[in-house]
């Protein structure tokens, strides 16, 4: 390709941390008008590949040319000033702020010092607008919810006129109302000429949106090809460098008694009359639109909120539970979603993070045993085979997958008899989810009783043995696995027959 | 519901109101224009420091060490007196707390250490200094006349120093609210990382904030030491104590990213309010501080539930409608 076309033109990139080489001789280019995706499962170098190209990492070795021109990124801010703007997939606004500030954030209109706000409202708003974004520039940020924050997030990187913009995991967040929104969004952009890099685990969006992709695996450019002809299976396997043939593998396991049954429980806000059962050596899923109150059951059951009706039973009997230590005293383990706000100290390692719930069993007179802590720690991490293999390494050094095994075996630690998931694979790469999978399965066929919450069909459909369906607060019967399929879910979830 | 709501964000004023009216009640002689001059004159050096802390806890920092800068700012503009002449004397002592707060910010931004820890360390060191260069005595200035003409009430209302706290609140809430820079104080104090990565300086912002702290820490030691006509190391020993009460008090966020000038007007005003009403009921020194500490707890409390039930609006979940299940995923 010629250099008029060619956006960014990136060869030979090499980047190296002590001890680690994360990038080695990558070359990758991106042209003007185009969307090119970006994909590899976690660890692969996506990330270091785009913070490179955003000028927070110089690279060891190789040149970088945007729009033919050869340049040296030191800092965000020399990116910012060759036109690439980036969209973090972790909100990254002010939320004291206001929508508009946000949007102008460090290019406030203005003169002298005094600021222009009625300029920089009335051109966020135009920006909103163009964007099909409603949402008011004057309300304070933290108050609105996540997928607006992202459209904040897309909006403050489009008003700054990029010539390339780089979109991280951007629908993470979004239902697929909106993630159908920022599509038209970005043929838009596209059609500008602008140059957008799309990096995301969404494989079927991946197809949906670019022109191009670009596999990484360990740190290497695998292909790049364009996306007519290629199919996601293709993808997997190049990122993986393996034939993936079962991503969801269950494991066929004994199915006992009920171990949690609940009957006709309300919480008098979210949801009404919800009632199931989930048996020993049982995954049963819990399915449902963003807001259908899956989330809600599970924090009511974990006596995280208060039940205000209905029964819960374990094991036959009622445990009253009004706190989640309660709850864990009777048994219940709950992964919340939210892995990095709820679910890992960050500041501590691993073996810390595992032993946090059980230390008064491993300790002696008030005293925590080590030697019990590290056996419990090394157990977990050469079971769920947790990369890398050391105990003491910190947890926010993990990729997120790898995180998400340590917060399972945490709970796990505690021996309890009912396991909650939720989402417990949103965005892990495709092979931690698989062993992820592999996981709950070795749990259940062992006889526990696991209930996962998952927005993700395939996953729903691929390891769950019953699956109960929420709308609007009320729950459906649960359906076995032998007549699940996606139409009957979704027909569910939706209220509707779906074609 | 609402009007708790409605009463929990005007809390400031409505706080200040009832120390004045409680006040009024319990003193005889309170509401009187000489009360009046006289607590803004007291609020004026809480108030004074208190606006520098303002801009530092906005942009989520802190400057223990100001009580230390006033002392030895109020010490060298008495001290430079018999060489100087006054009016440079006193142009000297605010330089000495412009320096100190440039001290302040270069360590905090070079070393990245948390204000907090550093400026605890400058404290001791400022404070040190203090005592050092006096000998821990207490030094007296030149002109006695000087003081008198400052502690003059104007206009039956303002001393020089209250009229000085008063014009710099007007102009730090034009500032705060009005300028690009004001703004980009709120952005590094919420979110750091965002501003840093928006091309705010965020380095910069933080300096200037310590540099201006130090600059009016210098400027309250000495105007103070000025109408004492004297110089103490142990001045403004537990000051700082009582300028982040009253900026707390105002609604600031010690976290950083919330707060505002009018708020910190009226934290100092009720801090000074109730300081005065104390005093006429000749209340104890060390009653007066426990008075001003169940304040302070209370109004954190109430601030956390003002906080919490906004979140709580915020973070409900709405339930849109057509929000389909999201298909796919990696497979």
């Amino acid at each position: 390709m010629t250099d008029a076309h060619c956006a960014l033109d990136m060869k030979g990139i090499t980047k190296t941390f002590p001890g680690v080489k994360a990038l080695s001789n990558v070359n990758f280019s991106v042209k003007f008008g185009s969307v090119h995706a970006v994909v590899g499962e976690n660890g692969a170098g996506k990330s270091t590949l785009m913070k490179v190209l955003n000028g927070s990492y110089p690279p060891t070795s190789g040149t970088i040319r945007v729009g033919g021109t050869e340049v040296r990124m030191r800092r965000p801010a020399d990116a910012q000033a060759l036109g690439v703007r980036m969209v973090h997939q972790e909100i990254n606004l002010v939320p004291d702020l206001s929508v508009a500030e946000n949007v102008y954030l460090g290019r406030m209109p203005g003169k002298w010092t005094l600021l222009r706000r009625r300029e920089m409202v009335a051109k966020a708003t135009a920006v909103l607008e163009e964007l099909g974004a409603a949402i008011n520039p004057r309300e304070r940020l933290g108050n609105l919810s996540i997928s607006q924050q992202q459209l904040v997030e897309i909006a403050k990187a489009y008003a700054a006129d990029p010539r390339i913009i780089v979109l991280d995991e951007p629908t993470s967040s979004l239902s697929e109302h909106e993630t159908a929104a920022l599509f038209s969004i970005l043929r838009k952009m596209r059609d500008d000429g602008i140059a957008i890099v799309y990096i995301s685990h969404r494989l079927k969006e991946v197809l949906q949106i670019a022109d191009e992709v670009t596999v990484l695996r360990d740190g290497s450019m695998i292909e790049t090809r364009p996306i007519e002809g290629i199919t996601a299976g293709e993808m997997i396997s190049l990122m993986v460098g393996r034939e993936v043939s079962n991503v969801f593998p269950k494991s066929p396991a004994a199915i006992g008694a009920p171990v949690l049954s609940v009957e006709n429980i309300s919480d008098g806000k979210h949801f009404r009359d919800v009632s199931f059962d989930v048996r020993a050596g049982e995954i049963l899923g819990l399915t449902g639109l963003v807001g259908a109150g899956r989330t809600e059951v599970a924090r009511a059951i974990f006596g995280l909120s208060q039940l205000t009706g209905g029964t819960l039973r374990l094991g036959g009997r009622e445990p009253g539970i009004r706190s989640p230590s309660d709850a864990v005293k009777a048994g219940i383990a709950y992964v919340p979603e939210d892995r990095k706000g709820d679910g890992i100290v960050p500041a501590m390692c691993v073996r810390e993070n595992i032993s946090l719930p059980i230390l008064r069993q491993l300790s002696k007179l008030g005293c925590v045993s080590h030697g019990a802590d590290r056996a419990l720690a090394g157990h977990y991490v050469s079971q769920f085979a947790i990369s890398p293999p050391d105990g003491e390494r910190r947890i926010n050094l993990l990729s997120g997958g790898n995180q998400q095994k340590a917060v399972i075996a945490k709970w796990l630690a505690a021996k309890p008899s009912v396991l909650i998931l939720d989402e417990p694979t949103r965005g892990v790469d495709v092979g931690a989810k698989a062993e992820i999978h592999n996981i709950i399965g070795q749990l259940v066929a062992e006889g526990m009783a696991v209930l996962m919450i998952s927005s993700e069909l395939p996953e729903v459909l691929g390891v769950c043995d019953r699956v109960v369906v929420m709308r609007d607060g009320h729950a459906s019967a649960p359906i076995d696995r032998k007549e699940l399929s996606e139409e009957r879910i979704m027909a569910l979830a939706t209220g509707e027959e779906v074609a | 519901m609402r009007y708790v709501s409605l009463a929990l964000q005007y809390r400031v004023p409505i706080i200040l109101g009832l120390t004045l009216i409680i006040s009024a009640m319990l003193v005889p002689g309170y509401v009187s224009a000489t009360t009046l001059s006289l607590g803004l004159d007291r609020a004026a050096t809480i108030g004074l420091i208190a606006i520098g802390l303002t801009v530092l806890l906005i942009a989520g920092q802190i400057d223990l060490s100001a009580g230390s800068v006033f002392a030895l700012a109020g010490i060298v503009s008495i001290m430079l007196q018999p060489q100087l002449g006054i009016l440079p004397a006193a142009a000297a002592g605010v330089v000495v707390g412009m320096v100190a707060g440039a001290i302040n910010g270069a360590l905090v931004v070079g070393l990245k250490v948390h204000s907090l820890v550093l400026t605890l360390a400058t404290m001791l060191i400022f404070r040190s200094i203090a005592h050092w260069i006096t000998d821990s005595q207490p030094v007296t200035g030149t002109d006695i006349m000087f003081s008198l003409a400052l502690a003059q009430i104007y206009l039956d209302v303002f001393t020089v120093r209250s009229a000085l706290f008063v014009a710099f609140i007007l102009l730090l809430h034009f500032w705060l609210t009005r300028t690009i820079p004001g703004r980009n104080v709120f952005a590094v104090g919420s979110n750091a990382v965002a501003a840093e990565e928006s091309g705010i300086a965020s380095g910069r912002i933080l300096f200037f904030g310590f540099v201006f702290a130090g600059t009016l820490a210098g400027l309250a030691g000495v105007l103070q030491s000025l109408v004492t006509n004297t110089g103490s190391p142990v001045f403004g020993s537990t000051l700082i104590v009582t300028v982040i009460a009253a900026v707390v008090v105002g609604g600031t966020r010690i976290e950083g990213g919330k707060g505002s000038a009018l708020g910190t007007l009226g934290g100092v005003l009720t801090i000074g309010a109730l300081t005065v009403a104390m005093e006429f009921q000749s209340v104890p020194a060390y009653v007066q501080q426990v008075v001003s500490g169940f304040i302070l707890i209370l109004l954190v409390v109430l601030d956390r539930t003002v906080s919490t039930r906004r979140k709580a609006t915020a973070s409900r979940p709405s339930l849109v409608q057509g929000n389909p299940i999201k298909q796919g995923g990696s497979a």
